[in-house]
């Protein structure tokens, strides 16, 4: 997170009057807030084990505010392409502050399958190179199969992104037919430099984006914070899942997420 | 320059359309007769306008012209051990399709019945010939990603099922009727059946062979008796993991002939990698970029393909084989192994567990 985070985030409460009292500092992998509502670590490292002290634990799924996910979720749940049977990932990027580890794509994919599905994973099957690299597929209660290929690549590389819906009417993607690589609102060509920006958010205008989609998670959170169980409760299950992928690496089988 | 005569029998297989268009503008192939598998498929290759004789039986067709030397067998899967021996029979060199079969004992039968005879047998991987495909692959090969880590693929099309009906129907398909799994009113023969590709350029990129597969089949999208929508993962034999996905996800319009406004996606067909290295990614498309369109009969927005050359260097090599009889490269011994892995996909489903590969 930069020095614009927790002004931007103090700002966006104000303004939307979501709480009273509010603070916020960055801590290592997670950021506390404090306010009449509650004190909440809404922490963004799945590795590390966090402090058990006056602040509710809580994981910052930033992706389910990230719209071209909401609206992926939005496709499927306005039935546009019909029911969902299968679902495509790719998800390698370059270690950077929100992903450090297999683990964390992990936990990013399989949140992300769950809230645009609307369905829980039930099995995984998973082969493990090292902790760099791992495929994946997956099944949900629905019946949904997931393919996931997911990855650290070296510093500096391109993302690999592609989220695809496979529906009985049609195919979702948030990755433009044809193409192979991430798009950019804006390009600039200077010689040999060619230089991207991702500006899409005018009310945070200037801030990273996924600083954004944290933001508005947490905004999300304040809303309505009886929110905070049922998004606990699904942390526990990620971890769930997360083991299943570690099972199913080291016994070659398809394994059931305990529950 | 000597002309090598070629005929081409059935004709109901999904490719033979490029087979009309390669025989015909190729100056070294001498296209001499088709047979076809019934009144159906003549009449609709007459609409083609091809001068060229037609008949009704392969074997009459072979009786009639001694002159052939080559013969592409774009017949329906479980037709090709039958055409196979007839062509041996007659001492015909064999351009096979891609499934040759999925029974591995017919398919040794096949091998000893080549070998006895001295007939050459290619069988017809075009991707080989994509350029694309191959300067990714050599690209891997060659160290610029580091070692190999996952070599995934797709190779997703829309569903031919309705232009070829054979393709959905297990029997024709598949060769046997086997249910995709307990409790499961599909059977095998479906989308996995008609992508050999992925799984041999798997091969080819790792130079390793199968150590295990798994995959698992979705609901289909759908109302046919085969699988449409299926994920394989699995590892090779020098530790290369892969994911493939030979889908039919891509939907279509129902059309009796392949023609435009056929897809509903824009895109009716992909062959994309990302091969993972320790020192980085390789993304490749081997058929794009194209250009684009909306109108056409169905005024959908649509991907206009630019490069389809695959059949003119696999007919090349086909031409030179039979000159210099040699075996091509794409021989059904090489093969077996992408089909029986094919197959121990199928069992992975059936068992729904990993399958592995001695």
């Amino acid at each position: 997170m930069d020095n614009q985070f927790i002004p931007k985030l103090s700002m966006m409460v104000e303004k939307y009057s979501l709480a009273d009292n509010f603070q916020a500092e960055l801590e290592s992998g997670a950021v506390k807030i404090s306010c009449n509502k509650g004190n909440y670590r809404f922490f963004y490292d799945f590795n590390r084990k966090m402090s058990e002290d006056k602040f509710i634990n809580l994981p910052l799924y930033h992706w389910q505010s990230k719209r071209r996910y909401i609206e992926l979720r939005n496709i499927l749940q306005n039935n546009f392409i019909g029911q969902p049977v299968a679902m495509r990932i790719q998800h390698m990027v370059s270690p950077n502050e929100f992903i450090n580890s297999l683990k964390d794509i992990i936990i990013f994919e399989s949140n992300l399958v769950e809230f645009v599905t609307n369905q829980k994973i039930e099995q995984v099957f998973s082969d493990f190179y090292g902790d760099t690299y791992v495929n994946c597929i997956m099944s949900t209660t629905g019946n949904i199969k997931i393919s996931m290929e997911l990855g650290l690549l070296p510093e500096g590389s391109e993302p690999v992104l592609l989220h695809e819906i496979v529906g009985k009417k049609g195919i979702a993607s948030d990755v433009v037919v044809d193409t192979q690589t991430q798009q950019y609102p804006i390009y600039v060509f200077k010689g040999k430099e060619i230089q991207t920006y991702t500006d899409i958010d005018n009310e945070l205008f200037g801030l990273d984006n996924t600083q954004i989609d944290c933001i508005r998670f947490i905004m999300w959170v304040l809303e309505d914070t009886c929110r905070k169980d049922a998004l606990y409760a699904n942390y526990i299950y990620m971890q769930k899942v997360y083991n299943a992928a570690l099972k199913a690496n080291d016994t070659v089988n398809y394994t059931y997420v305990e529950d | 320059m000597k002309q090598v005569n070629m005929a081409i029998s059935s004709l109901t297989h999904a490719h033979v359309r490029k087979y009309y268009a390669t025989l015909h503008e190729n100056p070294k192939l001498n296209w001499v007769a088709v047979s076809c598998a019934n009144e159906y498929v003549a009449n609709d290759f007459k609409k083609y306008g091809y001068d060229i004789p037609i008949y009704m039986s392969t074997e009459e067709m072979l009786q009639e012209h001694p002159e052939i030397e080559g013969v592409v067998i774009a017949s329906e899967n479980d037709c090709h051990y039958m055409e196979m021996e007839l062509c041996c029979k007659y001492g015909k060199d064999i351009l096979s399709m891609k499934i040759p079969t999925f029974d591995l004992e017919e398919y040794d039968r096949m091998i000893k019945m080549t070998d006895d005879n001295d007939i050459i047998c290619q069988v017809e991987l075009e991707m080989h010939y994509n350029a694309t495909c191959r300067k990714a692959i050599e690209l891997a090969r060659s160290g610029e990603i580091g070692d190999i880590v996952s070599f995934n693929a797709t190779n997703i099309t829309l569903s031919p099922v309705w232009a070829f009906p054979w393709q959905g129907v297990p029997e024709k398909s598949y060769g046997k009727r086997m249910p995709i799994r307990d409790n499961d009113k599909r059977f095998r023969g479906g989308a996995l059946s008609d992508h050999p590709h992925i799984f041999d350029m798997l091969r080819w990129c790792t130079d390793s062979e199968f150590d295990y597969v798994f995959a698992d089949v979705a609901d289909n999208i759908r109302d046919i008796k085969v699988e449409d929508v299926l994920y394989i993962t699995g590892q090779m034999k020098n530790g290369c993991k892969f994911l493939l996905d030979p889908s039919w996800s891509r939907h279509e319009e129902k059309l009796e002939r392949p023609g435009p406004g056929w897809e509903v996606f824009p895109k009716r067909m992909e062959v994309n990698f990302s091969i993972v290295g320790t020192k980085g990614v390789i993304q490749a498309d081997c058929f794009g970029p194209n250009v684009y369109f909306n109108g056409g009969p169905n005024n959908r927005y649509t991907v206009q393909y630019t490069y389809f050359d695959e059949w003119i260097g696999m007919m090349d090599e086909f031409y030179n084989c039979i000159l210099n009889r040699q075996q091509p490269k794409i021989n059904l011994k090489w093969h077996r192994k992408t089909i029986e892995a094919m197959v121990r996909c199928y069992d992975s489903i059936a068992y729904e567990k990993p399958i592995y590969i001695k």
